[in-house]
């Protein structure tokens, strides 16, 4: 693949991702894993996990840090320096923050009172539950034999999951996860 | 004249201009010349002087700079000079600022999206003072139901409301850099030491990990978005669509609105009949 055609490609794809990014955060999942996992296959399904994983340990959101992250693996992966790749996550985070720029301008410069608009509230009144049903679709494609390799991947899962519901910082618990598999998965 | 102009300095001359109270003319009276000149150093000037590099501290290197070039011993250049500075750095300083107070938020707020929020109320309403608490919780309930990043909307938008559009340029680079440069850093180690067998140990322990915490906020989400039983089925089937038929969510979202949509359109006609 030229490597103007690569960049082409993730800059589609991202403007798609920013422009249909409902809901922000896990919402958004689904739709980076369907383009970038299952359609163009620039990283595979592990690799998205730990995206996931180094997002949830670092500041900004993640369709930012994916974006970096996707940008630069993508165009490394195809065998092109480093200095390229550079450039690819450059493009990424601004592919995915145009619709948001265009878009907040146009907000601003009406100034709609979106918040009692009842044509808005009639379609977020769909949308919002279809975003629940996104960030679960998003833990439901995760959970694949890359992600669980034995029952030990699901203690982990298990106690992660009760200790994140009484409020424990997510990172913390990422943290102690990697220890556990540190030790749960002898060399 | 001459023995004043050791004493001359931008960073004063802009405090003097910013209080103006301080500003006074040689001698008590108007200079020949016409132009307003200031007077000597003092313990006050010196005091000021040491606010002023603190407001400025950031972007000393172009102020001193610029004073070096611009070193010269005609007092018209002077105050030319000293005037357009200010005009400059008068506007640049609004926009430097809505650069570095969202600088700040990107590079300090872990997991993003709702856990920037209490960030960004205490830095735009809390202490900037740019909205109030009203206007805030409007811009939120914009920025949520708007495509893209919450943090980045959030951004932006207070970004435009204060400078325009260049302003939320400024704001939405700010937010953007800091989790691009970390993440970029990240990216380039990381890709090397992938294939170590102990951080691929590590993230073994992860993953699960990662889905988990996927997982876990999924029940109170649920609750404030309003699903009950009337609506359980939108998100089950989005989900089921989504993870088994692997249908695009761009389609799904299209759809949702779509629905809510006509459900509205058909709502008003009966009303109307």
């Amino acid at each position: 693949m030229e490597l103007i055609d690569l960049y082409l490609a993730l800059f589609v794809s991202y403007f798609k991702i920013g422009l249909f990014g409902f809901g922000g955060g896990y919402a958004m999942l689904p739709l980076i894993q369907h383009e970038v996992v299952e359609m163009h296959q620039w990283i595979t399904v592990a690799d998205f996990t730990d995206i996931v994983a180094i997002s949830q340990t670092t500041p900004g959101p993640i369709a930012f840090n994916s974006a970096t992250y996707i940008g630069y693996t993508a165009v490394t992966g195809m065998g092109y320096a480093p200095a390229y790749g550079a450039v690819g996550s450059a493009i990424c985070t601004l592919s995915v923050s145009i619709p948001s720029l265009i878009i907040m301008t146009i907000v601003c410069a009406f100034f709609f009172r979106l918040k009692n608009n009842p044509w808005m509230q009639a379609s977020l009144s769909v949308l919002k539950p279809a975003i629940i049903g996104l960030i679960a679709s998003a833990a439901l494609m995760l959970m694949n034999g890359y992600n669980f390799a034995d029952y030990k991947s699901w203690i982990i899962f298990g106690v992660v999951l009760a200790a994140s519901m009484k409020k424990v910082d997510p990172i913390l618990l990422i943290v102690l996860s990697g220890v556990a598999g540190l030790f749960l998965y002898p060399a | 004249m001459n023995e004043f102009l050791p004493h001359w300095s931008i960073g004063k001359l802009i405090n003097y201009i910013k209080k103006p109270s301080s500003v006074f003319d040689i001698n008590g009276g108007p200079h020949p010349s016409g132009i307003r000149f200031i007077g000597t150093v003092d313990y006050k000037d010196i005091r000021t002087l040491k606010s002023c590099h603190k407001e400025f501290r950031l972007i000393p290197p172009v102020r001193l700079l610029i004073e070096s070039r611009f070193a010269t011993d005609n007092i018209r250049l002077q105050s030319a000079f000293h005037f357009i500075y200010r005009a400059v750095m008068g506007m640049m300083h609004q926009y430097w600022e809505l650069f570095l107070t969202f600088f700040k938020i990107g590079a300090f707020t872990f997991g993003g999206g709702y856990a920037m929020i209490p960030l960004i109320r205490n830095e735009v309403v809390g202490k900037k003072r740019w909205l109030d608490d009203d206007e805030f919780m409007d811009m939120l309930a914009i920025a949520q139901s708007m495509p893209g990043p919450i943090a980045l909307n959030t951004a932006l938008f207070v970004g435009n409301k204060r400078l325009g559009f260049k302003g939320s340029l400024f704001s939405g680079a700010g937010v953007i850099l800091p989790s691009f440069i970390i993440i970029l850093l990240i990216a380039i180690v990381f890709t090397r030491f992938k294939e170590n067998p102990v951080i691929e140990r590590i993230f073994k322990g992860i993953r699960p990990a990662v889905v988990a915490l996927i997982v876990a906020p999924l029940l109170g989400l649920g609750k404030s978005a309003g699903v009950n039983l009337k609506n359980i089925w939108i998100p089950v089937t989005v989900a089921l669509s989504v993870w088994l038929l692997k249908i695009s969510p761009v389609y799904i979202i299209l759809a949702a609105i779509l629905l809510g949509l006509s459900h509205l359109f058909l709502q008003k006609k009966i009303l109307r009949k």
